[in-house]
């Protein structure tokens, strides 16, 4: 009881509920802009985060996550341009219902199915979260090992069409990882180590200004590309009744039932992220809606039931995303990959550990994540005639103002050493640019970050483990967690290869 | 993308491969403190490892992207010199940081590129409006931050000089500066609102007043509410 009054008085004091507000308006409108997508809205406010306290800075991260995750819904439905890949399913009845003047209505429906995917998953987040962590205190350094294989695995075979490109970008994180100073035996593994031995380098890179330089510096080189568009035309709609009739979303509740559970699953699969739950759960609604004895209106046609599917699924993915994240260590999706690498910088350790130690942060969290919805209702309610103007902005103005703030914001992590933090954003420069001929290879991104975040733990447990063992190093095939761990990864290899093959 | 450029990637990532596995084989083979049986792998195995394996699934994308049959996009010449201009000037920006300092290369940086992104293109006769403008905007700055400076110095003086201490408190002085600077800088707004209409005179106007806008604003969040320490370079003051 002391720790769920504890983590609540972290959340609901005055400062962190301004940080957690100010998070949520700049998400909504990263999301609102298309091209500036979530994981990249939070990647850039790490470096804030990382300034505040650990509820606060966690807060202010899932507020932005929360926003940019619902705004996207914005010009998704007034343009038909989807935000980011999110709200891809979000156009179809979405920018109908603007043809058919119904503009305010789908903007508010899609809103009010935002919370209730967001509240709903954060409720199966809270009940399921902790008995997986329990779960994880059967894991020995096999077990552990192997788990990270699995979410590396998984992250390289669903992120892009291409298995071997995933792969390759998640071995790329992994060497990355393994720079600068080995754990166990304090040796150098760094390149030229007589000349470099005094370096930032010898402490390995950071993860922040690799989040920044991967997802906004790559995605600022990309923007340019169009930046001959100048900006987007604010749609010149009438936005009238903006709150949905209740009545009609109470009827729709076997389609929100099944969105949440689609988005919460597909969130909680390591990997797979909202851009799937979205069109599964616009698929399953079609499917109820097309029914003879179904009363709503057929999905596809532009009604409030298209609008509603999506983005509760859309929603209910972070609080899904969230569960692997907490109990595991291992991130749902790329934007909660970015809120894994922010936690482990403030030296949270996910799992059985952070449940067991840390109670009252678990609860902070839940309670920022309750907040973070409740101010997207209500800004995005509020500011429904207003968020819509963000899409006027010119790329002149956003593109530098983005490249300054992730400069700036991987220098003011080691801000006191001016060294390290040049060092900092030359790593973010770096890997900026090689994310960006990355993403037009058709290279994905989020396996290298999930290198970088795992690589340390795969490494730790698979040593840990062959020395238990007594060098052996079978071991790993000796255990059958670890065996079901391996097989998942296996599967998660192979079905991709074998969808090819059919 | 071309075809050739598709290969490069993963030419790139056998260089880099091969590059790592070598110096892998250079890490001093060092054991777990503690294991005095010798059963740890090892400081170098995950490195050989992973190098090993990342150079086989290389090779492996350097054939398949060398039959893939994929559409050629290409960027506009315009959109090169764009993205060249970009990353060399944050080259820049990162190697003279120090020495320059925050204002004034976050100056340099921010206005250069507003004003060619609003160009959407690079030629040598837009370089003297330009050059005008950049020193415009560089001498308003300076000037930006000397005020606030003045003021964060002045609160700072009264506030350990009288009994008012809540002068020299962070956020006081925080806000103070910045609601003085932004009274100064939408004073100055609304008297330049008649040239920013003018079609000669906006871009360089624009790109100076929001280069000075963003560049105040990050210098009052991570140097005044964090305490973070940009670089003072070349303005010492």
């Amino acid at each position: 009881m002391e720790e769920l009054i504890s983590g609540f008085l972290q959340i609901f004091n005055v400062g962190t509920i301004l940080w957690v507000a100010l998070g949520e308006v700049l998400g909504i409108i990263l999301g609102a802009l298309p091209g500036l997508t979530a994981t990249m809205g939070i990647a850039l406010m790490v470096p804030i985060s990382f300034q505040l306290s650990k509820a606060t800075g966690i807060a202010l991260l899932l507020g932005v996550y929360c926003g940019a995750v619902s705004g996207a819904s914005i010009p998704a439905i007034l343009l038909g341009i989807p935000g980011n890949p999110n709200a891809i399913a979000t156009v179809y009845d979405g920018h109908a219902m603007t043809k058919k003047g119904l503009a305010g209505q789908a903007l508010g429906g899609a809103v009010v199915a935002s919370f209730i995917g967001g509240i709903a998953s954060l409720i199966i987040l809270v009940l399921f979260s902790p008995l997986i962590a329990k779960m994880t205190l059967a894991f020995g350094p096999a077990e552990k090992a192997c788990l990270a294989m699995v979410g590396l695995t998984i992250i390289a075979s669903v992120s892009t069409k291409n298995l071997a490109k995933g792969i390759l970008t998640g071995l790329l994180g992994l060497s990355l990882s393994l720079l600068g100073t080995d754990p166990f035996s304090n040796a150098l593994r760094i390149p030229f180590p007589d000349l470099l031995a005094k370096t930032p380098l010898t402490s390995g890179i950071n993860l922040i200004p690799a989040l920044i330089g991967l997802f906004g510096i790559s995605q600022v080189l990309l923007d340019l590309e169009r930046i001959k568009q100048g900006h987007i035309a604010p749609p010149q709609v009438k936005i009238d009744r903006v709150f949905p009739p209740l009545k009609k979303i109470a009827r729709m509740w076997r389609v929100i039932i099944e969105s949440t559970g689609i988005g919460t699953l597909i969130g909680a699969i390591p990997g797979t992220g909202a851009s799937i739950a979205v069109f599964l759960s616009y698929e399953r609604a079609k499917n109820i809606t097309s029914s003879p004895k179904c009363k709503l209106e057929k999905v596809g046609s532009g009604c409030l039931e298209g609008v509603i599917a999506p983005e509760v699924a859309n929603n209910a993915v972070t609080g899904g995303a969230l569960i692997p994240a907490l109990s595991l260590g291992i991130p749902g999706d790329a934007a909660t990959a970015v809120l894994l690498g922010a936690l482990l910088i403030k030296g949270v350790v996910p799992g059985y550990q952070l449940f067991s130690q840390e109670m009252s942060l678990v609860y902070a969290i839940f309670f920022a994540l309750f907040l973070s919805n409740v101010f997207m209702l209500t800004f995005q309610l509020i500011g429904v005639r207003l968020f819509p103007k963000v899409l006027a902005v010119p790329m002149a103005i956003l593109i530098p103002t983005i490249l300054v703030l992730s400069l700036i914001g991987s220098y003011a992590i080691q801000g006191q050493a001016i060294l390290s933090a040049i060092f900092d954003m030359g790593v973010a420069l770096a890997l900026g640019i090689l994310g960006y001929f990355l993403k037009k290879g058709g290279y994905p991104i989020a396996p290298i970050v999930l290198g970088l975040i795992l690589g340390g733990m795969f490494e730790e447990n698979f040593r840990r483990a062959v020395k238990l063992a007594g060098g052996n190093y079978f071991v790993f095939f000796t255990k059958p967690i670890a065996i079901l761990f391996i097989a998942l990864a296996i599967f998660s290899v192979a079905l991709p290869l074998l969808k090819k093959r059919k | 993308m071309k075809k050739t450029t598709r290969i490069i990637i993963p030419i790139v990532f056998i260089f880099f491969s091969l590059l790592y596995i070598i110096l892998s084989f250079s890490i001093e083979q060092r054991k777990m403190i503690g294991d005095e049986m010798g059963w740890d792998p090892g400081s170098r195995a995950m490195p050989i490892g992973i190098g090993f394996l990342m150079l086989g699934v290389s090779i492996y994308l350097f054939f398949k992207e060398g039959r893939s049959g994929e559409e050629e996009i290409t960027l506009d010449s315009a959109s090169k010199k764009l993205i060249i201009i970009t990353i060399m000037l944050s080259i820049l920006y990162i190697l003279f940081f120090r020495f320059v300092g925050f204002i004034l290369s976050t100056n340099v940086l921010l206005f250069t590129l507003i004003y060619f992104y609003y160009k959407r293109d690079i030629k040598w006769n837009m370089m003297r409006n330009f050059s005008i403008g950049l020193l415009a905007s560089t001498g308003t700055m300076i000037l930006f931050y000397s005020i606030g400076r003045f003021v964060t110095h002045f609160l700072f003086l009264i506030g350990r000089r009288s009994n008012f201490e809540i002068f020299s408190g962070r956020l006081f002085m925080t806000g103070v500066t910045f609601l003085v600077l932004s009274f100064i800088f939408f004073t100055m707004l609304l008297l330049f609102r008649k040239a920013i209409k003018n079609e000669n005179f906006r871009i360089p106007l624009l790109s100076g007043f929001i280069t000075i806008g963003v560049t105040e604003f990050i210098y009052i969040i991570f140097k005044q509410i964090f305490w973070v320490s940009l670089a003072k370079g070349l303005i010492f003051w």
